[in-house]
């Protein structure tokens, strides 16, 4: 290709050179005009010099003295001579390169030629769609089970780097949140609204309803090497690979697996990241080490002093055959907070629930040509404090037991070389001790449709069981764990930006 | 083309895996600043520091930014197929994934290659990659691509 970069100069430069060349061959006598000695010959457009270049310019006549100069009358214009045909020719080849130079100034100067980086990025993501949802009366009493058009995601992110190793990064969400939101009580269910007469409209009656704009993430990192780097902020837990992978556009179904549904880590936390990486051959290894306040579900502040640790230890090759494994762990410790204020003296605090938690998990990721598998797995410990468990779903008076909970998915998808389509297969199970079940396995497919890099449709379907595999008359609920079951059939466009 | 080759090619269309080694027109030079102490690199290292995972030479231990061209230069094509072995579809769902994911942001974009030799030249801690009939007097070549793959300068 060989581009050629010209500033200013250079296209000075050029305009001279085609500009005396013009200017020679105009003062050819087979082409040059023959003119009265009193008037100068026109001088071809082309052949303007620039001011630096151009000759000294006679000396102007003053004003006052024109009436003195009488011109002769001035002869009849002599025919002007006919150039021969190789002046002519030259001519032509000469305008011919110098048309070819003047567009390739033009084109290089069009392009630019600075590399510059914008100190604030805005993109994100949205997704839009269909769903309805297959269940038994007892179930659908408690969701929303009709066909609905959704809203599913409207994020944006703000990358800020202003300069080189410090980089903040926002993440948005907005959400009609929580207009229509069911909230169940002891005697039955009842809708949130947040409708409300705008205060702004003009008129005292104009109707307008508020949302949410949940902050997903928010952190500073300072970019200190390849080996260490610290992260402030709210961001999100590095465990596993749906909780980083995190938005639609980059996974693979539409429905969240119950490690990310039942919470059996922090989604999110307020803290401390250290990170970094060094490389064997084709391999990475790096680190991920959080100090926080541990889970934020009631508050981002911390109700005592009992820092929650987690970190994550991953191999990773993004060559050819992309391969990453990983382990990750949390340990933390959760409790509500009450302020009492009695009659007489000073409030007291205490907290009605309070458990120590303990989660270890691997993962394992793949990306060969056009085939993505994804799988992960955990187990967590979750110890209440003696006399401070928390209610338990579905049997009134029921409460949590202390126990061990299992959960794993394995994602395998495939890119056909024809129409973007990416059909995939979802299989997961859990073992989630609780007052109606105790054991659960989803059966999914689905199929993405690629439309180009940013679009895709995705379509899935969705089949979920519930069962109760302990032979424990305690755990006999007020319904059976089959009213429980339902399917799924679910669709969103996604659109990254 | 022999059997096992066109077997290869049926199987790569069919799961959807890039022609590694598509010819390119014309030699690319990966290039540095003439007074970086860098002198050569391999393929899984210019990989990592084009997905931007690596941030220092393995060779010095100073720091690299990598210097793309435009995701519609042909010769972005040929490197991002020879270096990361992706087509120009995979990368932009690569980088799509990348920044939802909320990792570290990709490669500065120079507009062309002459901008390229420009920026290097001034500047030895960057990497990047032109034509090989681009390469000017002040910079350095460190590999170079030809028919598709990499290989040492």
């Amino acid at each position: 290709m060989g581009a050629i970069v010209l500033g200013n100069t250079s296209r000075r430069r050029l305009k001279i050179i085609s500009g005396t060349i013009v200017a020679i061959v105009a003062a050819t006598p087979a082409f040059a005009q023959e003119a009265p000695p009193t008037v100068d010959p026109p001088a071809p457009e082309g052949a303007r010099l620039p001011e630096a270049e151009a000759p000294p310019a006679p000396a102007p006549v003053p004003e006052a003295a024109a009436p003195e100069v009488v011109p002769a009358p001035a002869p009849p214009p002599p025919v002007p001579a006919e150039p021969s045909p190789e002046v002519q020719a030259l001519l032509a080849a000469q305008q011919q390169k110098i048309d070819e130079l003047e567009a390739r100034v033009t084109e290089v100067e069009e392009q630019g030629g600075e590399v510059v980086e914008d100190k604030l990025k805005i993109y994100g993501f949205t997704d839009f769609g269909l769903q309805r949802i297959f269940a038994a009366d007892s179930f659908s009493a408690i969701t929303d089970t009709e066909t609905s058009f959704v809203i599913g995601n409207l994020n944006v992110y703000f990358d800020a780097q202003p300069i080189e190793r410090w980089r903040t990064l926002f993440e948005i969400r907005f959400t009609n949140a929580p207009n229509g939101n069911l909230v169940i009580g002891p005697t039955g269910a009842t809708r949130t609204s947040t409708f409300q007469f705008d205060p702004h409209a003009g008129v005292w009656d104009a109707p307008m309803w508020g949302g949410y704009t949940v902050i997903e993430r928010a952190h500073t990192d300072y970019l200190a090497s390849q080996y260490f780097n610290v992260r402030v902020g709210n961001f999100f837990t590095p465990f596993g690979i749906w909780n980083v992978d995190h938005g639609s556009p980059v996974l693979i179904p539409v429905t969240p697996p119950q490690i990310i549904l039942q919470s059996l880590y922090p989604i999110r936390q307020t803290g401390l990241q250290f990170y970094g990486s060094a490389f064997a051959g084709a391999w990475e290894l790096g680190y991920a080490l959080t100090v926080t306040n541990g889970r934020q579900e009631l508050s981002n502040f911390d109700f005592d002093d009992d820092k929650a640790l987690g970190g994550r230890l991953f191999a990773r090759n993004d060559g050819d055959v992309r391969t990453q494994i990983g382990l990750s762990f949390y340990r933390g410790n959760a409790e509500d907070k009450i302020v009492s204020f009695p009659p007489t003296g000073e409030p007291t605090t205490s907290s009605s629930w309070e458990y120590d938690e303990y989660s270890i998990g691997a993962d394992f990721s793949l990306d060969a040509g056009g085939t993505r598998i994804r799988t992960e797995a955990l187990v967590q410990r979750q110890v209440f404090e003696p006399g401070k468990r928390q209610p338990a779903f579905g049997v009134l008076g029921a409460l949590v037991p202390d126990g061990y909970r299992y959960s794993g998915y394995l994602v395998a998808a495939q890119q056909l070389p024809f129409l973007g389509l990416e059909p995939y297969l979802l299989l997961e199970g859990a073992r989630l001790p609780g007052a109606v079940s105790d054991t659960l396995g989803v059966l999914s497919g689905g199929v993405n449709i690629h439309f180009t890099p940013f679009t895709q449709l995705k379509l899935q379907a969705v089949r979920v069981w519930f069962w109760n595999l302990r032979d424990d008359p305690r755990s006999a609920a007020g319904f059976p764990p089959e009213d429980l079951n339902h399917t799924i059939l679910t669709s969103r466009l996604v659109v990254a930006f | 083309m022999n059997r096992r080759n066109l077997l290869r090619s049926l199987l790569a269309a069919l799961l959807g895996w890039p022609e590694i080694g598509s010819a390119a027109d014309e030699p690319v030079s990966v290039i540095v600043a003439k007074r970086s102490k860098v002198s050569a690199v391999d393929r899984d290292e210019l990989r990592q520091i084009f997905q931007t995972n690596r941030t220092t030479w393995s060779q010095t231990g100073d720091r690299v930014i990598p210097l793309n061209l435009p995701d519609k230069n042909p010769v972005r094509h040929d490197f991002d197929r020879a270096v990361l072995g992706l087509d120009p579809d995979r990368v932009s769902r690569y980088w799509v994934d990348r920044k939802i994911r909320g990792d570290a942001r990709p490669p500065r974009t120079a507009p062309n290659p002459a901008a390229v030799v420009r920026a290097v030249e001034s500047n030895p801690q960057l990497v990047g990659y032109v034509p090989a009939s681009d390469v000017s007097g002040d910079v350095k070549v460190i590999a170079r691509i030809v028919d598709g793959k990499l290989q040492g300068a």
